[in-house]
């Protein structure tokens, strides 16, 4: 690998899509107007290229130097100990990861430029809409690229704070300003737990060098030169694991996710499935060696992925809004990667990732489409059969959901089976809880399929429905490719998994308890390695069948089901009343709280400060007395301010 | 012409060809003056034609100066070297830094002023030929150990600026403005050159190392103190009131008020970060004089002198700005409190057990540099503000941020970067003068730092004001209009502050390279006296 | 009969000075304070040229200080005339103690 090379790259990942925000966002308004699209459009492209490219470097490189750390300058240098670089940190990781982002980001704005159309007149914000795609991409790169805890905490605020803006991106609907502000503070919960664990590691071992912390965990040392012990580290691994949940979606802070829908579709693709969502997996892959090193940690997450996959499953088998569908399954897939992560296999899990990249994007750039042609309406209950009505869309639709399905074949199949062996291998009650879950998301997906585009032609009232413009149809079919395709990097050769091999090897794949299960797969009898595929795909089948069953032969059924599990169904419609349990358990106590301190704070608070801010204020009124206004005041005060001054002098002395 | 000048008897030994050089971005001046002079006969009185011929002009002398510097780095010219200041003008490092600075700001005044004047605007010459005046006099006041050259320098710089702000001739609060301004300027000049013929007496000279080294005699030795002390007092007078450090502040608000607000940003960051050069440059070259050692024990009220003044002005400029209501007054003390933190570097120098004088120095620097886009974004928006509702009344930022998003969020950026928090430049600025006075580690180092900290939590909440007006409160005015040039600035501006926060250390070098050679000379105590006495322009040693 | 020698020249200066701060600091009118700024001057040069004179042959700085002070105290005056009537037109006195609307 050459280290100019990667920098180059490096540097034109990070500042290309910068430089279009900037552009679109300054020049947007006058300049560009209904061409704001392309500064963005050119700077994601210019990324996207950079990031093959570095992919290129780094998967040609010989075995054992695939990783390398690119400083670019000192940032400050506190003292002669306290200094903070910024520099990249380059590995396979990192390469699957840019070349993901930027990818899926390019594609993103293709779309978008016909999506955020009205008749083919840009909508109000246009340009500031793009401006902070590409903010948000720059964003993106500099967590993934950072090589040190502080720039990944600066991406990581910096991808929330561009999350916030795009939900809120409809910010005079009052359901967005709510939903951002909701995401807003759910993140910080999980973000404040993420500070702390990097505060922790910095008064721990004294750096945030990645290298350095890793090789100081590897050896159980602190930077005291005390040997690091398990609660410490296992006290770190659930700080930084609390922002993980917080950005990936996990329980129990997975309530911002579904709001998030009232962003711009593209925005729910990109950011709030594909790529932003995902930080949290890649930290906690990233980190691997302080997360491996602590078992405790590990359990927990499998315990959260496991139970998040099979909790927002269910949720997402009632919903009618086709985003909040999407979402509650974005909120499982994460769970799968928990879990994956959890039971040591971080390759699958970071391959779930790869492979959900394609198909999640697919999906909710195929539910915008629909939305878009039935004129912003999203509630399955208002149309149907519209496979006639827009055939691209239906057709990639179809692609995506089969992969997100697991049918065998498509993208998900590879990397969620995957993902489920290991569950298995590690405890029957996670994979179990894995195929509980591959069962029903292949039923609601179908069925949001099926009540979409099947049966009889039905459109809201005054809607002109219409397929979607070639730009959107464009990233469409691209991604559909990659739904189909991305899962057989997987499979034979395992072609992706050996090349990140070097980045888990001496992490998760060290710790793992059954320590060379990896090795004893490819020992297994043709059932054992086979069977749980036969198993996971005839699930997936079934899952289609009753969806099938249910929504276009015996369209009766479902109403039953309504009517005869009521509780389950309300329990299930109202996401296990989690919001409400929010509401009742922290925001009306909060609210209560905040109500008593605003009584104590009229009369004891505001006491207590009119007392202390007296002395400020009195001199802030002195200081204007003097300034009367009439000079021969001032001249007075000159003098006497020269005999304070000399008086002072002599008695510091 | 250059040749006979070398061949002739007073100019031996001159280069003056180089000497041209490196004085040619503020010669460069002088001549768009002299254009902008021209111009009403050649090609008309258009504020958009003069602005565009002082634009050039100051794109010429930046990129001169460009190249000085580079001069001056490679060749490692000092103006402090073997014979200290004997010149009346000097070039170096710190004069060129600084000089940078002052021509980047000012191209950001001058276009303030360019959108802000309407197309009837009549005096745009007269106004930009005092604009230039006071930037000449503002870059040989960085330029100069020499006493009389330092009171040319000052008079230049201030008697522009008295017009300047007096300049709308039918605005009554200008006019009390100028005239304020005006008698107290004329006042501390007096005394000022007082002083200065006092030090000539005593000394017998007008340079500053030897007048240094002269006080510090009689500092130490008890003969003439009483006369060394006041005339050393009535020299700082004269530039703590272009500080406007206390107790020389009180004209600065009401001046900065009555001003127009171009003049007022102009004044509130070039005139006094000028005269803290100055200061700092005059502290240097007296601590250099300094050598032995029972000697040096009398910096040390010097020392407690600038410290204990840059405590009480920017209390006072923080305790004063609380309940203000007019935003530009509000800035002006805003100002004098940030004069007050930049005061606190130069008492890092002048510290007798300060072996980081660079460090000071660098600090000041980096802090003036960072000022300029912090005070140039705020007043950016307070101007285009002030353009469209006609008051500065902080009633007219109600709102601002649904108003005009793209006018609050950088000026939320600015006040943030002015009170000092991160991720602004404001907070870089601030801690490496903090830094600076922690490695002093005694009792005054620790004052200040204390000082400075609890000021900066007071000044949160004056900041904050303006923040939450513009933020939460909302009475449903319409919509701002501004000129899209104007918008660039400012978001140029808050741009540049997060991008200095992020370059914090290659800032940080580089305002060290630009101190470098300077205290390489001075602060290893190895000036030699020459009691010559000064020719006219020579000034720069090869 | 007493030799005139420097110290003499430096007390007229001093005094000079002394009522120079004297009327500023008394005077009301804006005119009254300037001639104040211009007795502080002259003090200021006639020590600078009873030094260059007692000091030694052959000096010269302190008489070119000198010269510059008297343009300096020109330019200064003109400018300031020039504020004052502006002031008066405003205002409609020189009074320093009218113009106190800036204050606070």
């Amino acid at each position: 690998m050459s280290i100019e090379t990667l920098k180059l790259c490096g540097l034109v990942i990070l500042l290309a899509p910068l430089a279009g925000a900037i552009l679109a966002g300054g020049l947007g308004p006058r300049v560009f107007r209904s061409r704001s699209h392309w500064p963005v459009l050119l700077g994601v492209g210019s990324a996207f290229v950079a990031a093959i490219v570095l992919f290129r470097e780094v998967y040609t490189a010989p075995v054992g130097e695939t990783l390398a750390k690119i400083p670019l300058y000192e940032w400050i240098a506190a003292s002669t100990n306290a200094r903070f670089n910024v520099e990249l940190l380059i590995d396979p990781l990192t390469a699957i990861m840019l070349v993901t982002v930027t990818g899926i980001s390019l594609l993103v704005v293709i779309y978008s430029r016909d999506y955020m159309r009205d008749h083919g007149q840009p909508e109000r914000g246009y340009e500031r809409f793009f401006a902070y795609l590409g903010l948000f991409v720059f964003a993106m790169c500099t967590l993934v690229l950072g090589g040190n805890f502080l720039l990944l905490y600066l991406g990581w605020e910096a991808v929330g704070l561009c999350s916030y803006l795009l939900i809120g991106f409809y910010y005079d609907k009052p359901s967005a300003a709510a939903a951002a502000k909701k995401a807003f503070l759910v993140n910080r919960v999980g973000d404040f737990g993420f500070g702390l664990g990097i505060l922790l590691i910095y008064i721990s071992f004294g750096t945030l060098e990645y290298a350095a912390v890793f090789d100081m965990v590897q050896e159980r040392l602190l930077a005291s030169g005390e040997p690091l012990t398990d609660g410490r580290l296992s006290a770190i691994a659930l700080c930084l694991l609390a922002g993980a949940c917080g950005k990936s979606a996990q329980l129990p802070l997975h309530v911002w996710l579904p709001d998030a829908m009232e962003g711009p579709s593209p925005v729910s693709a990109l950011i709030h499935a594909a790529t932003m969502v995902t930080a949290g997996i890649f930290m906690i892959a990233r980190c691997g060696a302080i997360f491996a090193a602590s078992p405790l940690a590990m359990t927990v997450i499998a315990v959260i992925g496991a139970t998040t996959a099979l909790f927002a499953a269910t949720i997402a088998l009632v919903q009618t809004d086709m985003k909040r569908v999407l979402a509650y399954s974005t909120i499982s897939q994460l769970g799968y990667m928990f879990l994956g992560i959890g039971v040591y296999a971080a390759d699958s899990a970071v391959f779930h990732l790869f492979t959900h990249a394609f198909f999640k994007a697919l999906l909710f750039l195929g539910a915008g489409s629909v939305m878009h042609a039935m004129g912003g309406v999203i509630d399955m209950r208002q149309f149907g059969g519209l496979r006639k009505v827009i055939p691209w869309t239906f057709m990639t639709f179809v692609i995506g959901s089969l992969a997100l399905s697991g049918v065998p074949g498509f993208a998900g199949f590879f990397s969620k089976d995957e993902i489920i062996h290991h569950a298995l291998s590690a405890h029957w009650l996670l994979g179990g809880i894995g195929l509980l879950t591959a069962l029903l998301t292949a039923f609601y997906t179908f069925c949001m399929v099926f009540m979409a585009f099947s049966g009889p032609e039905r459109i809201p009232e005054g809607v002109h429905a219409h397929e979607s413009g070639g730009w959107m149809i464009f990233s469409l079919l691209v991604l559909s490719v990659g739904a189909i395709g991305a899962g057989y990097l997987g499979v034979g050769g395992k072609v992706f998994h050996h090349f990140l091999e070097p980045v888990f090897a001496e992490t998760f794949a060290a710790h793992m308890p059954t320590h060379g299960a990896v090795h004893a797969v490819a020992h297994q009898s043709f059932w054992q390695a086979y069977g749980l595929m036969v198993i996971s795909g005839s699930l997936a089948f079934i899952g289609i069948i009753g969806a099938y069953v249910m929504y276009v032969r015996q369209p009766w059924i479902p109403g039953l089901v309504r009517a005869s599990a009521r509780g389950t169904y309300d329990t299930l419609w109202n996401k296990y009343f989690v919001d409400e349990a929010y509401q009742a358990g922290i925001v009306e106590p909060a609210k209560k709280t905040g109500e008593l301190c605003v009584g104590l704070d009229n009369y004891f608070i505001d006491g207590l400060i009119w007392t202390v801010t007296a002395i400020p204020r009195g001199l802030g009124y002195l200081a204007r007395t003097l300034q009367g206004g009439a000079m021969q005041g001032y001249g007075l005060s000159m003098v006497a301010g020269v005999t304070v001054i000399v008086l002072l002098v002599f008695w510091c002395q | 012409m250059t040749m006979w000048l070398a061949q002739s008897n007073a100019w031996a030994g001159i280069d003056v060809t180089r000497h041209l050089f490196l004085f040619s971005p503020m010669l460069t001046l002088v001549c768009t003056m002299l254009a902008v002079v021209a111009c009403p006969i050649i090609v008309g009185r258009s504020a958009k034609t003069i602005g565009a011929v002082v634009v050039m002009g100051i794109i010429a002398s930046f990129i001169l100066a460009v190249r000085v510097a580079g001069e001056v780095a490679g060749g490692g010219i000092s103006g402090l070297s073997t014979q200290p200041a004997s010149g009346m003008l000097l070039v170096d490092n710190l004069s060129i830094a600084f000089q940078l600075i002052l021509l980047i700001f000012m191209g950001g005044v001058t276009y303030l002023w360019w959108m802000g004047s309407s197309d009837s605007e009549e005096n745009a010459p007269e106004f930009f030929i005092l604009l230039l005046g006071s930037a000449v006099g503002m870059g040989l006041m960085v330029s100069t150990s020499n006493l009389l050259m330092i009171a040319l320098a000052i008079e230049t710089a201030s008697l522009p600026s008295y017009a300047m702000v007096g300049f709308d001739k039918r605005d009554r609060r200008g006019a009390e403005a100028s005239l304020k301004y005006l008698i107290f300027g004329a006042i501390s000049a007096a005394i000022m050159l007082y002083g200065i013929s006092l030090l000539y007496g005593l000394s017998g000279s007008l340079s500053v190392a030897i007048v240094a080294q002269h006080c510090i005699q009689s500092l130490a030795s008890g003969h003439n103190l009483v006369i060394t002390l006041v005339a050393l007092m009535c020299l700082l007078s004269g530039i703590a009131f272009k500080i406007s450090a206390f107790p020389f502040h009180f004209w600065c608000p009401d001046a900065f008020e009555g001003a127009k607000i171009e003049v007022t940003a102009w004044l509130s960051v070039a005139s006094k970060s000028a005269a803290l050069i100055l200061l700092a440059r005059l502290a240097m070259v007296f601590c250099a004089g300094v050598s032995a050692p029972e000697a040096i024990g009398m910096l040390s009220p010097l020392a407690w002198g600038i410290g204990i003044m840059a405590a009480i002005t920017c209390t006072l400029g923080n305790f004063a700005a609380y309940k203000q209501t007019s935003a530009k007054r509000l800035l002006a003390y805003s100002s004098i409190a940030h004069a007050g933190y930049m005061l606190m570097a130069i008492a890092v120098f002048v510290h007798p057990h300060s072996d980081h004088g660079q460090e000071g120095m660098s600090a000041l620097l980096t802090y003036i540099a960072i000022y300029m886009f912090m005070n140039l974004g705020a007043f950016g928006v307070v101007a285009m503000v002030v353009w469209d509702t006609g008051s500065d009344n902080l009633a007219s930022f109600t709102g601002l941020l649904r108003r005009a998003p793209l006018l609050a969020v950088p000026m939320i950026i600015c006040l943030m970067s002015l009170v000092g928090l991160p991720p602004f430049a404001g907070f870089i600025g601030k801690w490496w003068i903090l830094v600076a006075l922690g490695r002093l580690n005694d009792s005054l180092g620790w004052f200040l730092v204390i000082t400075a900290v609890v000021n900066t939590l007071i000044s949160l909440y004056y900041y904050m004001r303006i923040v939450v007006q513009m933020s939460l409160r909302d009475d449903g005015q319409p919509a701002l209009s501004f000129p899209l040039g104007g918008m660039a600035l400012v978001n140029i501006c808050a741009i540049a502050l997060f991008a200095m926060f992020g370059f914090a250390q290659p800032l940080k070098t580089t305002s060290e390279q630009f101190t470098r050679n300077i205290f390489d000379t001075t602060m290893a105590k190895t000036v030699v006296v020459d009691a010559a006495p000064a020719q006219p322009i020579e000034s720069v040693q090869r | 009969m007493e030799h005139i020698g420097l110290t003499h020249y430096l007390v007229v200066a001093a005094v000079l000075f002394c009522c120079g701060i004297f009327t500023m600091t008394t005077k009301r009118n804006a005119i009254g304070i300037l001639i104040g700024v211009e007795l502080v001057l002259n003090s200021t040069g006639i020590n600078l040229v009873a030094f260059d004179r007692y000091m030694g042959p052959g000096r010269l700085d302190g008489q070119v200080v000198a010269i510059f002070l008297i343009v300096l105290a020109a330019a200064e005056t003109a400018l300031a005339v020039g504020i004052c009537i502006n002031v008066y037109k405003n205002l409609s006195t020189v009074d320093v103690d009218a113009a106190s609307q800036l204050r606070g």
